[in-house]
């Protein structure tokens, strides 16, 4: 187990190089540049600008730069919030954006593997159809469009939560949480119902059902955890999904996040910023992915040894 | 009496599928059910405790309680007390993630029994299992399938039950640890005086430990009688074949085919597997698993030659290594005296033709068997004149044309098997090459797939390879067996020199655990 988790860190390295470097390459091919405004600058000055930012020198040696720097844990200065260090305007986000997703995630965890173990209980009767029918809806419905609503009907017509910004208190938290944790619901609600679907017909059950134990005991004691493997496993996918879910909610809401610095990261073509924010979300990503096989190691004792 | 049936009846839905079945065991004594798969052993078996879908009628008496028509909430409570329950596969009956000690501890406290350490340690002595101590701490998946069998029974005897329910306990294991294991559930029974309810379709295993027999066949009880008598003198007509199809070590010895001119050599064939990466591995350890060890033999036109041992002795992978399926790592093969290179030829596949242990694996579930079974000669064959059609290739297996049109999920075990072989005949090798061919089938099935090797042989002079893990099977069949143990081929001769005049004790113990 220790050996496998030295190896994923180890491909980590190469992997998240890859991702620095293709996405490098990739802001650059964009067309426009950082210092294309409304009103043209003139080329002296423009020339100036490159030339202090390091942007005029080959596209290599720029890469090769940045790369060193970030070894160094420095991202680099933001080239439209002047005045401000990339890594300034992540310490100022990441906060957000991390209570957020963890909130989200957590939320999801309970209702989604909740629920999941209703519906396998309860497996092809009314509850279970609903619950079912439920979790596809929370899948299909990007939260562009569940935040307006939920603002519409929670902050709007009831005035139980504000409308967007943050506060003092914590009541500003609960609709981007809910938000941002609905599709991610809906999706381990599904893999846990079928994880236990699997896990219900197999012989060890039915040994477990021999020895006299209540279906209560079976379904927790010898069913619920190797039928949380699927559900583990959607970890990498579901921290992909709260990134950039956050990107949107943390718009919607109006909240100082990571994600509304990338989104104007990108559109003004804040090179560093953004790659210091797509560094980040790789790592993330990676990380989750990691967490995820650790979790696998817990639920299922076989895959410490493999 | 411990457990007793009246018109005991099982259906599925609407169908009733196991008809007036009538049985009494007392204490100490054990009753098996017989019969080919789809009997209704099982159902007859589980059923009355409610632990199939199948639904029982009629009566079924545990320690005088009607048990039949109880709701789950009563019977739950009395399986977990007076009962006890043995699964076919040992290697999904135990939950992955806990340990054995939860294992057996669960199971004891089911009946209301806290087990103390050393309940533990003895139970798991009592079943044969050496350093208990650390096998307490273990997790399932890193025992052996005989240690997991081992583990479910002392969980089935944990809580000293009246009566032990096993179905088909040893089927999954081979052939020398299901003695060991059959021998121990008799002793246990014995010691314990505890009733038993075994179903198998093993008559070795049965023979070996049933007071009492009953045969099922489809649904219906064919013959009802004590074991020895079933053996010696059976009743029925279902009996009397099915004892005629089982082979057995004291059988005499039928005429053997004249056999021709040697068609295969194999010379000193090793097969190595390294073992997976490791980061920490001691100096001293090899990083090679010896799977097969310069092992030689040679086969000639019509002869069989018969590869025993047991399970990890290296009999498959020497086998697909002749075959050319699997790698070879030393050694050579020759051919009519001519070598067979390491990368064969289309031409060099079509000489020997595999056929293996799971006939329905090895059919692709989406062909239709008129158009499997003449796919090798499309890609193996250059002269496809007098070749046979797939209508002449199911007649020389015994089926009928209409099996052409028919998938694999409509065949039974027999017939896919049957279907197999007529595939790998579509090429007309000259070398048939049998991984555990019949091991799969209920003896009947089986002793059918004998006869026609039998005939194909007698018919074409085909040399026969076939591994198996029943000597007494190699003794009906062969004419030369060979022993493997731990990928060395010990001993390789003539059956009846071999079996009257071992010289290696491999093949001493193989002859002793097969009687």
């Amino acid at each position: 187990m220790v050996r496998l988790i030295l190896r994923r860190l180890w491909m980590a390295i190469p992997t998240l190089f890859a991702i620095i470097i293709i996405s490098f390459l990739l802001m650059r091919f964009a067309p426009g540049g950082p210092f294309d405004g409304e009103r043209p600058l003139s080329s002296e000055t423009k020339a100036a600008l490159e030339n202090s930012y390091g942007l005029d020198k080959p596209i290599w040696e720029q890469i090769m730069l940045y790369i060193g720097r970030i070894l160094q844990g420095d991202f680099g200065p933001s080239l439209i919030y002047r005045d401000f260090t990339v890594n300034e305007l992540i310490a100022q986000g990441l906060p957000v954006s991390l209570l957020i997703g963890g909130l989200a995630l957590v939320l999801a965890s309970i209702i989604g593997i909740s629920g999941g173990l209703i519906a396998a209980s309860k497996a092809g009767k009314a509850i279970d159809e609903i619950l079912m029918l439920f979790a596809t809806l929370l899948t299909a419905l990007p939260t562009f469009v569940t935040g307006p609503l939920l603002v519409l009907i929670f902050a709007f017509t009831l005035g139980w939560f504000p409308v967007s910004g943050m506060d003092d208190g914590i009541s500003w938290l609960v609709l981007p949480v809910i938000a941002l944790s609905l599709p991610i619901t809906g999706a381990i609600i599904k893999l846990v119902r079928a994880g236990l679907a699997v896990q219900l017909s197999q012989d060890h059950l039915r040994s477990a059902k021999a020895r006299g134990l209540s279906p209560l005991k079976r379904l927790f004691r010898h069913a619920l955890r190797p039928a949380l493997v699927p559900a583990a496993s959607y970890l990498g996918p579901a921290a992909a999904g709260l990134l950039t879910g956050a990107v949107v909610i943390e718009t919607i809401f109006g909240l100082p996040g990571l994600g509304r610095y990338f989104v104007q990261g990108a559109l003004n073509r804040d090179y560093p910023l953004v790659l210091g924010v797509v560094t980040l979300y790789a790592s993330f990503i990676i990380a989750f992915n990691l967490l995820a096989d650790i979790i696998y190691g817990w639920l299922d004792p076989r895959m410490r040894d493999s | 009496m411990i457990y007793s049936a009246r018109n005991l009846s099982i259906g599925i839905d609407e169908n009733i599928l196991v008809h007036d079945v009538n049985f009494d065991i007392e204490a100490g004594k054990i009753l098996a059910l017989a019969g080919a798969s789809g009997s209704g052993k099982t159902l007859t078996c589980l059923s009355p405790f409610r632990l199939n879908t199948g639904k029982a009628s009629g009566s079924a008496l545990l320690l005088g309680q009607e048990i039949i028509g109880l709701s789950e909430q009563i019977l739950s409570p009395i399986r977990a007390r007076d009962v006890g329950f043995i699964f076919q596969q040992p290697l999904t009956a135990l939950t992955p993630h806990l340990t054995i000690s939860a294992h057996l501890i669960e199971a004891s406290m089911q009946a209301g029994i806290i087990p103390s350490h050393d309940n533990l340690i003895t139970i798991l002595e009592k079943v044969g299992l050496s350093r208990p101590t650390d096998k307490l701490r273990q997790y399932p998946h890193q025992l052996s399938g005989g240690e997991r069998q081992r583990i479910c029974i002392a969980m089935g005897i944990i809580h000293n039950p009246k009566l032990l329910v096993a179905d088909e306990p040893t089927s999954a294991l081979d052939a020398e640890l299901r003695r060991d294991i059959t021998l121990l559930l008799h002793d246990i029974c014995h010691e314990n005086n505890m009733a038993m309810l075994l179903v198998s379709h093993d008559l070795a295993s049965i023979e070996s430990s049933a007071d009492d027999v009953i045969l099922l066949q489809n649904g219906y009880v064919e013959e009802q009688s004590s074991t020895r008598l079933l053996v010696q003198k059976p009743q029925s007509a279902y009996g009397t074949s099915l004892i005629a199809a089982t082979p057995r070590m004291d059988e005499p010895i039928s005429a053997i085919l004249p056999i021709g001119d040697k068609l295969l050599d194999a010379r000193n064939i090793s097969v190595n597997f390294s073992r997976p990466f490791q980061f920490f591995r001691s100096k001293s350890e090899d990083n090679k698993v010896r799977a097969v060890r310069n092992a030689s033999l040679t086969i000639c036109q019509g002869e069989t030659l018969a590869i025993v041992g047991g399970s990890g002795s290296g009999k498959s992978t020497l086998a697909r290594a002749i075959a050319g399926l699997g790698p070879i790592s030393k050694g050579q093969i020759y051919w009519q005296e001519q070598e067979l290179p390491i990368k064969r030829s289309r031409q060099n596949r079509a000489l020997m033709q595999p056929v293996f242990q799971d006939p329905i694996a090895s059919l692709d579930p989406r062909w239709r068997v008129g158009d499997m079974i003449v796919e090798p000669q499309k890609y193996l064959l250059d002269d496809m004149s007098d070749i046979l059609g797939p209508a002449e290739l199911l007649l020389e297996v015994g089926l009928k044309t209409e099996f052409l049109e028919r998938l694999p999920a409509q065949l039974s075990g027999g017939q896919a098997q049957r279907v197999a072989i007529a595939r790998a005949l579509s090429v007309r090798p000259k070398l048939l090459i049998l991984d555990e061919a019949t091991s799969a089938l209920d003896p009947l099935a089986a002793h059918n797939i004998v006869q026609i090797l039998q005939s194909l042989q007698e018919k074409y002079g085909l040399a026969i390879l076939m591994i198996t893990h029943d000597l007494a099977l190699a003794r009906r069949m062969a004419h030369k067996i060979g022993v493997m143990k731990d990928g060395q081929l010990v001993e390789c001769r003539p059956k009846d020199q071999l079996l009257t005049a071992p010289q290696h004790d491999a093949t001493r113990k193989l002859i002793e655990n097969s009687l």
